[in-house]
């Protein structure tokens, strides 16, 4: 037994520290790609002395710099709160737009957009309400269903299928604004800005800590509700408090950039299979993976320029997540559990 | 007997004034008779010349007619006689056919065809139909009216030819990538309509206007411009296009013509090559043109291009925005207000920042 617990924690610091140089070394690489390539020569020089080359520091401070770290700050929040939903819902399936939010979040953000009184920095913020309103809904629909975390599940269908419904509508009657819309759901960093660093590190450098302090009880959710009781830990409470600070977590996020798919679905899984399911560990590396897996696939947008602009962000990350995950699944697939 | 005799005399003298008198005025009427007469027939006569003129004109209209033409998509459409009932359905044809004073003959337009002022008038009157939008034209529609002709745009609308010619129609597409295309189809469309004394005029006026702002400009140093269509993604025009061309001979140099064509850009390759004015062009702002200002310059990057620091960014929309984006007559406005935009000193005018119409700015 206690070899197995060493075992496991010697594979967790290596891990780690394997996640971080991995992490750096691709926020290394995304200050060096763009349309405009530059060697890590000239980003270390433009990094030292920012007067050297206008053009360059510029592109660097006040474009790729944001860019890398609203990426990081994202697939962080998507990982950790990837992790949180599947634990919550028992669902291996489940990711955070499981609670219809991202369908909410696209439809605020059309409404946002074609309302002509309406400025273009309120966009976020109505794409936040949006997100946070299905959620809110779905919570509510549940449990007057008292159908518990399946019931959930499907009320989430329920009223993204509808977000949904209602968003098509919207953006067939937009016309010639429609593809204004689209590409905002198709999802991109392309317009981060320090601003939108500004709102959402600290959300979710709070919700964080607080969906960490909570991991370990987490876990006890996991085995059921009356047992969690049992334990001493209000379960009803405690469910509904990190479903909606996982929630308010990704919303920030994606209410900047668009929705971005697959990264809260596999980010989680790949811990679980690579160390082990306690969420103490999913939680925090999950997120650090998110981060990773996110900022790979903004550099390879980056590096792929066409007339018809940026590719699609969520194209990238489930195309590089699919190979990554199918290997992990025939490795590791026996010795998975939730 | 003195008394009879008298009163016989003077019944005699009045005898003879009567009768003088009643043939005074019979010859009197008969006069007025006959230069009544004389001038209703030389009426008639100048009715009968008009007549006789008018089927000189149609003799020769039917040696004229048909005329065979190739269309932008290749077709070979023959005119069988003089066009009287005329459809347009882009609105860049439309302001060519009124600017040939071809008003009495349309009976058709689409409903973004909003120029000349007289397009909306007549709309108004119910002198002109709509036939729908340029990507929903409603061929029914079309057909309802009679056209003798339609035209369309070749590229936007080619799906169209085969409903049209199913109804009978005779469909003649247009295109104009280019100012020289533009003066080719003005020229076509007068060919057509025998309105060969109009073409001449405004063909000949668009060389004037181009030729004089090219030389004026030439004198002095190219603005480096960004063109934008629209702001999220960042759409912006290359090389051979009819706005690229615009700029270069309004005086400026496109910062993206080493590339072709409509593409999406990002903000890295616009600060690298650092615009001196920015231009976002649009017939419906997607929000107040002060908001989409702010929204420029707050673009990550953008505080260190010329063109910001300068505040030299240019919102242009409805017939500013129209003028550009429309290949047609107003190639002559969006030559001028370009020229304008990129070299206030020279021309001694400075543009706003928010143009929507520039009639009073274009006052030479």
């Amino acid at each position: 037994m206690l070899r197995l617990a060493k075992q496991r924690k010697i594979k967790l610091l290596i891990y780690s520290f394997i996640l971080f140089i991995l992490l750096f070394i691709s926020f290394l690489f995304s200050l060096m790609i763009g349309s405009f390539p530059l060697s890590p020569m000239e980003v270390f020089e433009n990094l030292i002395n920012p007067e050297k080359n206008k053009t360059i520091s510029t592109i660097i401070f006040n474009y790729r710099l944001p860019r890398a770290l609203f990426t990081m700050i994202t697939g962080f929040s998507l990982g950790v709160s990837g992790g949180v939903i599947q634990s919550l819902t028992r669902n291996p399936l489940a990711d955070p737009y499981i609670t219809g939010m991202s369908s909410g979040a696209a439809l605020g953000a059309a409404i946002a957009f074609l309302l002509p009184n309406i400025s273009i920095y309120f966009i976020p913020f109505f794409a936040f309400i949006g997100g946070i309103s299905s959620i809110l809904l779905t919570i509510f629909l549940a449990k007057k269903a008292k159908a518990g975390p399946i019931g959930f599940i499907l009320a989430g269908i329920a009223i993204g299928t509808l977000a949904s419904a209602i968003l098509i509508f919207v953006i067939t009657l937009a016309q010639e604004k429609a593809h204004g819309i689209i590409y905002w759901i198709y999802g991109s960093f392309s317009t981060s800005k320090w601003s939108d660093i500004i709102v959402t590190f600290p959300i979710v450098l709070f919700c964080s800590i607080f969906l960490f302090i909570n991991a370990r009880d987490l876990n006890i959710l996991l085995l059921g509700e009356e047992h969690a009781s049992q334990l001493g830990i209000n379960a009803k409470k405690l469910w509904i408090l990190m479903l909606l600070i996982s929630s308010l977590c990704v919303s920030s996020c994606v209410a900047f950039s668009g929705i971005i798919g697959f990264i809260g679905l596999i980010a989680p899984h790949m811990i679980r299979l690579m160390i082990s399911s306690d969420n103490r560990f999913v939680l925090p590396l999950g997120g650090l993976t998110g981060a990773f897996l996110l900022l790979v696939s903004d550099n390879i947008v980056k590096s792929y320029i066409n007339p018809f602009g940026e590719m699609p962000i969520s194209t990238i990350t489930s195309m590089i997540g699919v190979p990554f995950f199918i290997y992990l699944l025939m490795k590791k697939g026996g010795k998975y559990e939730m | 007997m003195k008394y009879i005799s008298t009163l016989i005399i003077i019944a005699l003298i009045l005898g003879v004034l009567n009768t003088a008198m009643i043939f005074a005025i019979n010859n009197n009427i008969s006069n007025i008779d006959l230069s009544l007469s004389s001038l209703s027939n030389k009426l008639n006569n100048l009715v009968d010349e008009i007549s006789s003129t008018k089927r000189e004109l149609e003799t020769f209209k039917s040696f004229y007619y048909p005329i065979i033409i190739k269309d932008a998509l290749g077709r070979t459409v023959t005119i069988n006689s003089e066009p009287m009932r005329i459809v347009s359905c882009t609105p860049s044809i439309t302001e060519m056919l009124f600017a040939l004073n071809l008003s009495d003959r349309i009976v058709g337009v689409d409903k973004y065809s909003d120029y000349p002022k007289l397009v909306l008038e007549l709309k108004e009157k119910g002198l002109i139909a709509e036939v729908g939008g340029v990507t929903t034209l409603n061929c029914e529609k079309i057909a309802s009216l009679n056209p003798d002709i339609v035209f369309i745009d070749a590229s936007l609308q080619k799906k169209f030819v085969s409903t049209l010619e199913g109804f009978g129609l005779t469909v003649i597409a247009l295109e104009s990538p280019s100012i020289e295309e533009i003066m080719n189809n003005i020229y076509k469309i007068s060919k057509i309509t025998l309105k060969l004394e109009e073409g001449e005029k405004l063909i000949n006026q668009i060389k004037n206007t181009i030729n004089e702002i090219t030389s004026k400009t030439s004198k002095v140093s190219k603005q480096k411009v960004l063109y934008l269509v629209w702001l999220a993604p960042l759409w912006t025009t290359g090389n051979g296009t009819y706005a690229n061309e615009l700029i270069s001979i309004a005086g400026g140099v496109n910062i993206f013509n080493d590339k072709n064509g409509w593409f999406i850009t990002n903000p890295e390759e616009i600060i690298s090559r650092n615009p001196d004015v920015i231009i976002f062009s649009s017939m419906a702002l997607p929000k107040p043109p002060e908001e989409l200002l702010n929204y420029i310059k707050s673009i990550p990057g953008f505080s260190e291009i010329n063109a910001v620091k300068n505040n030299r960014i240019y919102i242009l929309t409805e017939n500013a925005a129209n003028a550009i984006e429309r290949p047609g007559p107003r190639v002559t406005d969006a030559t001028i207000l370009l020229a304008y935009i990129f070299h206030p000193q020279l021309f001694n005018i400075t543009v706003p920042n928010f143009i929507s119409n520039y009639e009073n700015i274009i006052r030479r």
